[in-house]
């Protein structure tokens, strides 16, 4: 059980329960808005524009419509979480669980701070697997376009995972949890603001570019590695 | 002092940090201010603290940072190495679509146009401030429009954040409003504002294909273009100039010089004269209106175009009642001139047609009143040009669609036979919709709280044994 220390870390909390339904609840509502939205949209048309013409007469794609605003949701929720979840990532009893770990031999660096990277994306993996339920409500009245919606999930996790990888450098040098959060939080927000939200969005509309994808892979592996050294750094230096 | 001095002196550099980001447009202004302050700190620090700082600069600069910093130069290379890679274009187009439709692919009217643009053309779109933001989509799209030409460029613009470039703007284009989008090439820029592929394609066609010059006929009591009373036309005028679609005036006697000439809602018959020149005009006709007078009449009759029974008020008695009524155009055939028209057109009233060799574009459900052919194209709603009529988008979308298509058809990009994206229409009762409600917002929270409640019981009985 070793391997999941991390998880039992925060599976053990009730806060985690509470803050993931008030996610559960904050995206449901998002949703049902989105979809009211929509409905009144589309009431904008009238009935008088009739048959297969109304459809490119108004041309607005109800998954067009709603599943990219809904992620672009998430992608701010997990703007805010994952320096929290970082942060809280090198605090001091599982830096000594670590560290403890660490000299048993059980491990190497990379491999828990990679460890901690994978955490991370799991909690956000947990927390979007009952949002299906949305895509599946709506398949009862119109058809829903699965392949974007897989696009979508695929981005928000691998955003998760991105933030998480930019994060770690801070997140574990065991500076002060608070100071951790605010220089994370900082960063994340710049990073997200200024490139990763243009960079993100062909996601939401169903499109995987490669060059995003090996862009994603580089700079994670590269913050992944930055990490690395502060982290063997601490733990020599103190 | 010096306690007074000193936080305030942090302070504005903290100001002059943060001003680099909140004020793009004072950007390099602002980072040189940064650059003398760092400068002027430095000379401070240097002389007042000269120990401290000596101390500090070991502290930072010892060896822990020289364990670092071979890291710290192979992380700046790989970052600039990945952001090297997300520029190559190879690389930008490889790419999958997952949708199932293709929803966001660019059509292959617009992938062929594009391929071919051979000058720069940049897209500049409004974010809306109080509705919803489509920043993304636009992003995607332009990214996917980027796949076929190397000479489109992109970016946002936010009216609040970027005050100074947006008042430029404004000035430029009046009838821009946040929400739509510019198109410019050179000095040349016209506004768009249904944010779809189609229209940003079609407004980049005509961008580069330079002004659409109109000649419009005056004289017989056509709306004045510096009107702006109920029945005046500068609406029209204002919002065709800022789409690239210039209307000239023109006396009878310039007829001949234009190759387009539009009469919108004539109120006063035609002189002998004018209708021989008319008749043997080889240019073609916009006629929006008008055709309740003999002289047109005359000159559609010529040309096989009969005009038959005025049509009923299609609008019960509130709608539009500070006017004559209306009659709402809800039948349209598929035809490039119907492109981006998105709603029902309204005029005050108008006139079925009869014309054999035609090609039937709009109408009512029981008559044809928009109709064309080789020389001429036909609108016979009345008022639709004046400026109470122009509140209706969908009328000047028609206006605009028959002008560039006249002046310039080959620059007019079809979409006729492109794949339709809309979606299959739905209804949700609202009985459904609070099912919804109540599911999403309460329901699935809850039961994740009923799970967690399960497992932390769990592990606590676990704890207690």
């Amino acid at each position: 059980m070793r391997t999941f220390r991390e998880f039992k870390e925060i599976f053990n909390t009730p806060a985690f329960y509470i803050l993931a339904a008030v996610f559960l609840a904050l995206s449901g509502y998002k949703f049902y808005s989105l979809l009211i939205s929509y409905t009144d949209l589309i009431s904008i048309y009238p009935d008088y524009i009739f048959g297969t013409e109304a459809r490119q007469l108004s041309n607005i794609d109800v998954n067009r419509f709603l599943f990219p605003r809904l992620f672009e949701f998430y992608s701010y929720m997990i703007v805010v979480a994952v320096p929290v979840l970082s942060s809280s990532l090198g605090y001091e009893r599982l830096y000594e669980l670590d560290k403890l770990e660490l000299v048993a031999g059980g491990a190497t660096e990379l491999s828990l701070i990679m460890r901690k990277l994978l955490f991370v994306c799991s909690i956000f993996f947990i927390l979007f697997v009952p949002t299906l339920i949305y895509p599946i409500f709506l398949s009862v009245f119109t058809s829903v376009d699965w392949g974007m919606l897989l696009s979508s999930y695929i981005g928000v996790i691998l955003l998760a995972f991105m933030l998480a990888a930019l994060c770690s450098p801070i997140g574990l040098t065991r500076i002060n949890f608070t100071v951790s959060v605010f220089l994370n939080l900082v960063l994340a927000i710049a990073v997200f603001v200024y490139f990763f939200e243009p960079l993100f969005a062909s996601f939401w509309f169903g499109i995987v570019r490669l060059s995003i994808l090996l862009f994603i892979v580089i700079l994670s592996v590269a913050f992944l590695f930055l990490a690395r050294r502060l982290y063997v750094s601490t733990r020599i230096f103190g | 002092m010096k306690k007074v001095f000193l936080p305030l002196f942090y302070l504005l550099g903290l100001f002059l940090f943060l001003a680099i980001f909140i004020t793009p447009e004072y950007r390099y202004r602002i980072i040189i201010a940064f650059l003398i302050y760092l400068g002027f700190l430095f000379i401070v620090v240097r002389y007042t603290a000269k120990n401290e700082m000596i101390s500090f600069y070991h502290s930072v600069f010892g060896a822990r940072f020289k364990s670092l910093f071979p890291g710290l130069l192979v992380f700046i290379l790989v970052i600039a190495a990945s952001l090297f890679l997300l520029n190559v274009r190879q690389l930008k187009t490889a790419k999958l679509d997952l949708t199932t439709k293709g929803s966001i692919s660019v059509s292959s009217s617009s992938a062929k146009y594009l391929q071919q643009l051979n000058s720069p053309v940049e897209v500049i779109y409004i974010r809306p401030i109080d509705k919803e933001d489509n920043r993304s989509y636009f992003i995607a799209l332009m990214e996917e429009l980027r796949d076929y030409s190397t000479f489109i460029s992109y970016k946002t613009l936010h009216p609040i954040i970027n005050t100074i470039e947006y008042s430029r703007l404004k000035n430029k284009v009046s009838s821009l409003v946040p929400g739509n989008f510019v198109v410019m090439s050179g000095e040349n820029y016209l506004v768009g504002e249904h944010l779809d592929e189609k229209e940003i394609v079609r407004s980049i066609s005509r961008i580069v294909n330079g002004e659409i010059a109109i000649c419009y006929a005056k004289g017989h009591g056509e709306p004045e273009l510096n009107d702006f009373s109920e029945k005046g036309g500068a609406i029209m005028y204002g919002m065709l100039a800022d789409r690239g679609v210039t209307l000239y005036p023109v006396t009878p006697n310039d007829w001949d010089k234009c190759p387009v000439l539009f009469f919108a809602d004539p109120s006063v018959d035609l002189k002998e004269e004018e209708i021989v020149r008319l008749i043997n005009y080889k240019g073609t006709v916009v006629l929006f209106g008008g055709v309740e007078l003999s002289s047109f009449k005359k000159i559609l009759s010529n040309r096989g175009m009969n005009i038959l029974d005025r049509q009923k008020m299609s609008f019960k008695d509130y709608a539009l009642r500070d006017y004559e009524g209306g009659v709402l155009l809800d039948t349209f055939y598929k035809h490039p001139l119907l492109n981006g028209v998105k709603g029902g057109v309204v005029t005050a009233y108008g006139y079925s047609v009869d014309c054999k060799d035609c090609v039937p574009l709009a109408g009512t459900s029981d008559s044809v009143m928009y109709l064309g052919k080789e020389g001429m194209l036909l609108f016979a709603g009345q008022k639709s040009t004046t400026n109470f009529f122009m509140r209706f988008n969908s009328n000047l979308r028609l206006i605009y669609n028959a002008l560039f298509f006249s002046f310039a058809p080959e620059a007019y990009v079809d979409f006729t036979e492109d794949k339709n994206d809309g979606p299959g229409l739905f209804a949700i009762s609202p009985r459904y919709l609070n099912l919804i409600l109540w599911i999403c917002v309460i329901g699935v929270p809850l039961l994740f709280l009923l799970f967690g409640v399960y497992c932390f019981k769990k592990v606590k009985d676990l704890r207690t044994k």
